[in-house]
């Protein structure tokens, strides 16, 4: 059965990710925030969605990721400039990004070894 | 003045100073204080309800009687819900707006909040065209155009989402109540508004509390259901099965609490994303606030349960390696 492996190594994975995204919303979010300023999907989001009293770090941590992973995509609908993405640092991207890969790997072993085990 | 007002209190002040503040006569004053028992010798807190009593009588008018009463359910609603830590103030501008999506709220204050928000639309929907403008170009000259006047844009917009803020926040960054609510710009009220003014507030109040414990409920509600599992399995005499709902319920608990969360934020991210892209919505207004109440309870639910799944998994890998089952 290849189910349980599965789903015990996502959610070691999951639990993995709650200290490290605490960090990177906590260090990195507003630096990567800054590149981003002259984007309405990441300005009004944090405008919208920020009002709760962690400010709503983590929302627009997904929400900056999803920018960094499909700049092309939000172009397309006028929402960022690939050319502003692009002046983001390598590393800051990998704070940003990799977190959010890993958070998603784990949704994705969680919902594999779901269906698996149905 | 003729007859009996009542304005609405701006920010936190004692009693004796908010009197002051009136330069009420003396005889006025006395009545003042029988009118005004609800909040009488205390704070008076932002939001809440001032008469001023009918100057021409030392009895009590029906008028009076009829905003006393207001201005108590008004301290009530307030006290009772969400007053003494601001949620509602704080968060008036979004409550008022999912009420109105849900066709519960009673709409008498969203006439500002509409056109504040039509005109950060058309501010969006300007970055758009230029976006549009500049991607079909893509010169050299045309980018330093674009970003100069995307610069601009971008400053009217950050003008406006502030103004957005403040329509939340009025009474924190010392703004005004009455243009909050956007109810009123009159000093004074007449007895029509002040009651659509209670009615509001009433509520508002109702939802601004189900909405902020909804998810303390729900995770109390996740605390209780795991340790009445851990009791029944303990009550019953059987230590391994305690021992097993210990790990396997606590493991639940955890993971699915945590997964809910992230579910629930990376849902609402997408749910405008998706939104965005597929429809071409703009990303501030009611269709964006939808598609990130969709998205967010969809991933919330979901990425929980999957979650919670998981954590059974764990909690039992863990019993077994402790060595339980054995």
């Amino acid at each position: 059965m290849m189910s349980e492996p599965i789903g015990v190594w996502s959610g070691v994975l999951m639990l993995l990710s709650f200290p490290l995204n605490l960090y990177v919303i906590c260090t990195k979010l507003e630096e990567a925030e800054d590149y981003l300023k002259f984007s309405s999907f990441i300005v009004v989001f944090k405008h919208r969605f920020g009002t709760d009293p962690s400010g709503g770090k983590l929302k627009r941590f997904f929400a900056i990721a999803l920018v960094l992973l499909m700049p092309r995509l939000f172009q397309w609908r006028c929402l960022v400039i690939v050319e502003d993405v692009k002046r983001i640092p390598m590393p800051l991207k990998l704070w940003i990004v990799v977190p959010y890969l890993l958070t998603m790997s784990s949704f994705v072993g969680m919902g594999l070894s779901w269906f698996l085990t149905e | 003045m003729q007859g009996a007002y009542a304005y609405i209190n701006e920010r936190p002040q004692p009693y004796s100073l908010l009197k002051l503040s009136l330069s009420l006569n003396p005889y006025t004053q006395t009545k003042f204080d029988t009118v005004n028992q609800h909040i009488r010798n205390v704070v008076v807190l932002p939001g809440q309800l001032v008469i001023i009593p009918d100057g021409r009588t030392a009895s009590c008018t029906v008028e009076e009687a009829q905003l006393m009463r207001s201005a108590q359910n008004i301290k009530q609603a307030l006290l009772a819900h969400s007053a003494s830590d601001q949620f509602l103030i704080k968060n008036y501008d979004l409550l008022q707006l999912i009420m109105t999506n849900a066709s519960i709220g009673i709409g008498s204050a969203s006439s500002a909040w509409r056109k504040h928000l039509a005109a950060i639309e058309r501010t969006l929907h300007e970055i758009d065209v230029l976006h549009k403008q500049y991607l079909s170009k893509g010169t050299t000259a045309a980018r330093d155009e674009f970003l100069a006047k995307r610069r601009v844009l971008f400053a009217k917009l950050e003008g406006q989402l502030l103004g957005m803020a403040r329509f939340g926040t009025g009474l924190k960054s010392e703004g005004s109540i009455k243009k909050m609510l956007g109810i009123s710009t009159k000093s004074y009220w007449h007895h029509g508004e002040i009651r659509q003014y209670e009615e509001t507030v009433k509520r508002i109040a109702k939802s601004s509390q189900m909405l902020k414990k909804g998810t303390y409920i729900g995770i109390a509600l996740d605390v209780g259901v795991t340790a009445l599992e851990i009791t029944e399995a303990c009550s019953t005499g059987r230590e391994q099965e305690c021992k097993r709902a210990k790990f396997v319920e606590g493991g639940k608990l955890v993971l699915g609490g945590g997964a809910a969360t992230y579910g629930g934020s990376a849902g609402m991210g997408i749910g405008v994303a998706v939104c965005a892209a597929i429809f071409a919505i703009p990303t501030a207004g009611a269709s964006a606030l939808g598609c990130a109440v969709v998205g967010g309870a969809v991933g919330g639910i979901t990425v929980g349960a999957l979650g919670s799944h998981a954590g059974e998994l764990i909690g039992t890998r863990l019993y077994e390696a402790s060595g339980g089952g054995k």
